[in-house]
């Protein structure tokens, strides 16, 4: 028999640098749009220099909250302060923030430098500071070849990345990017990643949803998740996979068809089992301690006669720690 | 403020880059009152009527009314020709020696005096239904005051509507005018929409600006775009066509007013629309069925009295009407002269508004 057992790589490392005082407080957010309730008692910070990821399935609530903390949809509750100011006190306080909503928020029938320029006068920029503002932001995202062009001539990645310039033109201490790779071809979406990462070696605090595990794992040094308008799980990556480490899932091939049922029927009475279904001609297995208790599924499937041709034991992500909390994929 | 200038000049410059718009706004209008007027200002190019009149009542009835014709063409658009007979008429017309003709025959006095249909015949050649139609004006207003009390029949009555005296490229100059105001302002009201539509508000409510800041500019913006549209309209057909568009000051008045009509007039229908495309078709269609009730194509005086009723009930007929009686006011317009117009325009308007803010602010919470 030949068994073929793969572990998944580790995540990518977490780079973040030592969190420092909150830059962001969120405490109790709370909004209703009529009698449904979609962001309830929701709380965290961000430290300056920390990319802070929202993680959660569309509709979860992620929008709203950025739209609260960026003063631009009006609360029920909570206590919102950036840098130690009250977002209440309103132009302040927004001066502080850059946001780079999901859509792309660009006059397309202008050029690329006059929606910065315009971008940058609405946040106080002027003369040479803000020419020098907006070729930064341009080179920074690779675009000063295309500055005079029109924006709707750009691609789709190109429009995305001009969109983050628009955001950091004033170098604001909050950045929230909401889902800022969304339908963007991976040249653009590395370019943005590298582009967040230096802003936040650069000290600025990042906010950032997704709903994409990836670039959570790769970006953020603490991870949100939110569900149904509900911070369900706040921590590290690490912190927040720790909770599942005795909940491994197990992949195993015995070819198809009656095998495949009569394998899940072995596997499911077994002791220890939480889970076993069929999906992708491969039986998953959720088995506490999972690891420990391979030799006695193999044993019991090669007694009933069915002889497993791959093995492969699959160490939790974030995915598996959504789908263990909210019992929903990320993506829904 | 800085900040309602800074998006006021940001809208500006994007009007700007709309070439649509600027053909919408100052080229077309233009074009058709051009078109408009010299197609059907009959073989005087527009410059005047000629108007054969045959008085075989021979009373002081049908002498008032040739007075009334001579009264309400001032500038000399009406030529009036004298002629004898009905045979007379029909030759003058078919020699194209008059654009139309206006027979009154006997019995034309006692049927005013009894309130009958008198016995009036109007004749027109081939392809001057325009004239034939200012002509039914003419003889109808003068009815209608014959229908006053006797004392208040008399030649020195001050024209009450202008239907008869204007030529045809200064109704046209008026009409496209008022019909194009509202496309040119929709075209801003669009840009609005697609604001909403892009997204684009809200990264403009996250900024340090005020969301009154922001209203004021955008508003601030689409006056701009509404104001220069008519002044160019009102400079352009008055140096090309040698259009009157009477007391200045109560013409800026209605033009302000007229402005905030069509701004509160498009706004309100493009916030019923679900995104700007579905808001310009249905702005579109509506418009031009006002400016058709409102009489922007053809003249209500003219037609049956019913279309005028109808017409002077649109926002864009009263605009329309109150220039056209501003016109044909001349040195004796006044504010007062357009009360009315006035009033109704600026109320549509401020309504208009007001009901299009609330619901895109309704439409704002829901978005974000």
């Amino acid at each position: 028999m030949e068994t073929k057992v793969e572990t998944m790589p580790p995540a990518i490392g977490m780079t973040a640098s030592e969190p420092s005082a909150p830059m962001l407080v969120v405490r109790g957010l709370s909004k209703s749009f009529g009698a449904r309730v979609a962001v309830e008692g929701i709380g965290f910070s961000i430290a300056a220099g920390e990319i802070y990821g929202l993680l959660g399935p569309n509709g979860a609530g992620k929008t709203t909250s950025i739209s609260m903390i960026a003063g631009i949809l009006v609360r029920d509750g909570g206590e919102i302060t950036i840098d130690g100011v009250d977002i209440d006190v309103g132009p302040a306080a927004r001066a502080l923030i850059g946001i780079v909503p999901q859509a792309i928020t660009l006059y397309l029938d202008l050029t690329a430098r006059e929606n910065l320029d315009f971008w940058g006068r609405l946040y106080d920029l002027s003369g040479t500071a803000l020419r020098a503002a907006i070729d930064t932001a341009l080179e920074a995202v690779g675009l000063t070849k295309r500055a005079d062009d029109i924006v709707g001539t750009y691609s789709g990645g190109m429009q995305r990345r001009l969109n983050l310039a628009a955001g950091i033109l004033h170098q604001p201490k909050l950045l929230i990017l909401d889902e800022p790779t969304v339908g963007v071809d991976p040249q653009s979406r590395s370019a943005i990643f590298d582009l967040v990462e230096r802003l936040r070696d650069a000290g600025t605090a990042i906010l950032y949803t997704t709903h994409y595990m990836e670039e959570a794992e790769r970006l953020c040094a603490r991870i949100g998740i939110i569900d149904s308008g509900h911070l369900i799980a706040e921590g590290t990556r690490a912190e927040l996979i720790g909770n599942l480490a005795q909940d491994t899932r197990i992949e195993i091939g015995v070819g198809r068809g009656d095998s495949l049922v009569r394998a899940q029927r072995i596997v499911s009475a077994l002791e220890g089992v939480q889970l076993a279904t069929v999906e992708n001609d491969h039986l998953h297995v959720v088995a506490d301690h999972g690891a420990n208790r391979l030799p006695a599924m193999l044993t019991a499937l090669l007694n009933a006669g069915t002889v497993a041709d791959s093995v492969r034991v699959v160490e939790p992500n974030l995915e598996d720690v959504f789908l263990r909390m909210t019992g929903r994929a990320l993506r829904d | 403020m800085r900040y309602a200038i800074l998006v006021c000049l940001k809208d500006l410059l994007q009007r700007m880059r709309d070439r649509t718009a600027i053909l919408t706004a100052i080229v077309a209008p233009l074009a058709l009152t051009a078109l408009m007027g010299f197609a059907l200002g009959g073989s005087h190019g527009g410059s005047g009527m000629r108007l054969g009149i045959a008085d075989l009542d021979h009373s002081e009835e049908s002498a008032a009314f040739v007075r009334f014709v001579e009264q309400q063409s001032p500038r000399g658009t009406v030529l009036i020709e004298p002629v004898d007979s009905l045979a007379a008429a029909e030759r003058m017309i078919k020699e194209h020696a008059a654009e139309c003709a206006v027979v009154m025959n006997t019995g034309f006095a006692k049927a005013l005096i009894s309130g009958d249909k008198p016995p009036v015949e109007i004749l027109a050649a081939r392809g001057e239904e325009f004239a034939m139609l200012a002509t039914r004006g003419l003889l109808r207003d003068f009815m209608n005051r014959a229908a006053m009390p006797r004392d208040r029949v008399t030649p020195e009555v001050a024209p009450v509507t202008a239907g008869g005296q204007m030529r045809v490229v200064d109704f046209f100059a008026m009409s496209m005018a008022v019909l194009f105001l509202n496309f040119g302002v929709l075209s801003g009201v669009r840009a609005l929409q697609a604001e909403i539509d892009l997204r684009t508000i809200v990264r403009l409510v996250a900024s340090p600006a005020r969301p009154h800041a922001i209203v004021a500019g955008k508003f601030t913006a689409l006056l701009i775009i509404g104001l220069v549209q008519m002044g160019t309209m009102i400079a352009a057909t008055s140096l090309l066509f040698g259009t009157h568009w009477g007391n200045r000051l109560a013409t800026a008045a209605l033009v302000f007013t007229s402005v905030l009509m069509a701004i509160g007039l498009t706004a309100f229908l493009m916030s019923l629309a679900g995104n700007a495309d579905q808001g310009n078709a249905l702005a579109t269609l509506v418009i031009v069925l006002l400016s058709i009730v409102g009489g922007q194509f053809l003249p209500p005086q003219g037609l049956p009295d019913i279309f005028e009723t109808l017409s002077r009930l649109t926002p864009n007929g009263q605009s329309f009407f109150g220039f056209m009686d501003l016109s044909a006011a001349g040195a004796h317009g006044s504010l007062l002269t357009i009360a009315e117009p006035l009033a109704v325009t600026a109320l549509v308007g401020f309504i208009g508004i007001a009901l299009a803010g609330l619901r895109a602010n309704a439409t704002l919470q829901r978005m974000t």
